[in-house]
């Protein structure tokens, strides 16, 4: 038998009935008041027919047990996943912007780890949830989560590479690695995020500073992010839009100041050396 | 590879230190597929360290082969690869369905016990076991619910669907303890019946009760004194019914407690089974 054959079709009613009850364990719980409620009366009724009581517990009653296990499966990995927007919201909060986030965005993927693949453009959309700090977090969050466990192709390494492809250098595009990425913030985001990531007991009380900043985040060994300057960050933006050095160096006057060009002009050399030294680019 | 009479430990995040410094002697790690299902990173960096020194089976829990959506071959191409990577003996996952129109719920959900959804089952079991070219073997649940609509008990129907698959069985035997609490039957009336040379290997766990005196299978605790009783009566019967010691993991998901204490717990295994086979 090989995939090329037809599947095999369902009993009939087999997904009609895997529908309800799935509908039935999504349903939200109501977070926020004196105790978490069950709103099993939102069960769709094919769910609710179709289960059996047994030992003085009705069907709907066993059903609760899958919807609360629904949400504190999925809350907890959010949790764990997202600490800077879980302190910066407060928990309770938290709970609830995940909740809306996964009633509205549900769980595509058999992975856990693009649960929040939709999160940004969901708070941008979000009157409740769409603070700007907010979003600027989930950013970040989202580049930290994809950094983890991205693909690492072998890495440039400019003095092993046979000599006419190291002469090409300058004018061949560049490719950056699948973990890499920039993030640009308008408050202290990451330098609390740091502070933040093992506090699984909420003990840190966030207080955001606006202050601009520039990072590349990266993997080596583990998560990393190097600080960035304006210059830095424009040049890179071109490099990673698949310019060359030479045409991503060509083009800057158009975003930078002379005072940028000329940071460009000084330490273009030791910037490349030392984002080829952290890995950033792959090998040709 | 043969684990026949092994006792392996779940491979677990807190637990990758001591395991790296100090080898322990462990006969075999089970791990969670999906999550060694990536592109790169400390998961694949870690896997690896842990394949230099120790077999690695493989265990799933998106497969979903119970859901009436079609099976989902760019999943199993994933899993293939991955299981080549491992050199896994067999490839397990649940008796049970997580995805519905399109959506996925990240749990282990049960379907009504009829001949026709045991078919279903097991026709997709069978392309599965075709595709990954690899023994397959299905994990009885722990259910919080029943159907009206069943027509046998649970152990029938795990039975019904692996022999038609031509499939295997991975028993966990605390989810059979949980169920038989939750479901009101007795725990070895499961065993009866089971086509012993099926079973590929066994899990145990913890469990938790409710206030309403339902169970929940946690994996965050000890393993109780009943489900080794029960694990107690399944080694005897294996011995038996001439398939001798199957091989036995502790899977342990939260509230960890250090390596050594967990393998210790695991350990426990070999005194439960060995009273029993040599009286």
């Amino acid at each position: 038998m090989s995939r090329a054959e037809a599947p095999p079709e369902p009993p009939e009613g087999l997904a009609a009935l895997q529908e309800a009850f799935g509908e039935a364990i999504a349903t939200p719980l109501l977070i926020g008041g004196p105790e978490t409620l069950i709103q099993v009366d939102r069960y769709p009724e094919p769910a609710l027919r179709a289960v059996s009581g047994h030992g003085g517990r009705s069907g709907p009653e066993r059903l609760m047990t899958y919807n609360k296990q629904y949400w504190f499966r999925l809350l907890t990995v959010m949790q764990e996943e997202l600490p800077l927007l879980r302190h910066l919201m407060g928990l309770t909060a938290f709970n609830q912007m995940v909740t809306d986030y996964l009633d509205a965005h549900p769980s595509r993927s058999q992975l856990l780890q693009h649960l929040s693949d939709d999160l940004e453009g969901f708070l941008a959309g979000s009157e409740r949830w769409g603070r700007p700090a907010w979003r600027q977090a989930a950013r970040l969050e989202r580049h930290y989560i994809r950094a983890f466990d991205a693909a690492a192709l072998p890495a440039l390494d400019p003095a092993a590479l046979p000599p006419e492809v190291a002469a090409g250098l300058l004018a061949a595009p560049l490719r950056l690695q699948p973990h890499w990425a920039l993030f640009e913030e308008g408050w202290d985001l990451l330098s609390w995020r740091r502070r933040v990531k093992g506090d699984a007991d909420d003990a840190i009380a966030v207080t955001l500073t606006a202050q601009p900043g520039r990072w590349a985040i990266y993997r080596s060994g583990r998560v990393q992010a190097e600080a960035l300057t304006v210059a830095q960050l424009r040049l890179l933006e071109r490099l990673a839009a698949g310019l060359s050095l030479q045409a991503a160096c060509d083009g800057l006057a158009e975003v930078l100041d002379p005072e940028g060009m000329a940071e460009v002009g000084a330490g273009i050399q030791s910037w490349f050396a030392r984002w080829v030294a952290l890995g950033w680019f792959a090998a040709p | 590879m043969d684990l026949t009479g092994a006792v392996g430990v779940g491979l677990r995040v807190p637990h990758y230190r001591y395991i790296f410094e100090h080898e322990p002697d462990v006969d075999f790690f089970e791990i969670i597929s999906e999550n060694f299902m990536v592109d790169g990173g400390p998961p694949l960096e870690n896997l690896e360290r842990v394949l230099d020194r120790y077999p690695v089976v493989q265990h799933g829990v998106s497969l979903s082969i119970a859901s009436a959506e079609p099976l989902d071959f760019d999943y199993l191409k994933r899993l293939k690869a991955l299981a080549r990577r491992t050199g896994t003996p067999w490839v397990s996952d649940h008796l049970c369905w997580s995805q519905a129109g399109g959506r996925h719920y990240h749990d282990l959900l049960p379907v009504p016990y009829t001949s026709e959804i045991a078919s279903f089952i097991a026709e997709k079991a069978r392309i599965v076991q075709d595709f990954l070219e690899l023994p397959f073997a299905l994990e009885n649940l722990s259910s919080y619910v029943s159907f009206a609509a069943s027509e046998m008990p649970e152990w029938a129907f795990y039975r019904e669907v692996v022999e038609q698959a031509g499939a295997h069985m991975l028993l966990d035997v605390n989810n059979i303890y949980v169920s038989s609490v939750n479901h009101g039957f007795e725990p070895l009336d499961y065993l009866a019946d089971l086509p012993w040379e099926r079973v590929l290997q066994l899990h145990l766990a913890g469990h938790s009760e409710q206030a309403d005196g339902s169970l929940l299978d946690t994996h965050d605790k000890p393993v109780k004194d009943a489900v080794w009783e029960l694990y107690r009566e399944v080694c005897a019967r294996s011995v038996r019914a001439g398939v001798g010691l199957i091989p036995t993991l502790l899977e342990w998901d939260d509230d960890h407690l250090p390596f050594p204490e967990t393998h210790a717990e695991a350990l426990l295994a070999r005194q439960y089974r060995e009273a029993d086979v040599t009286r």
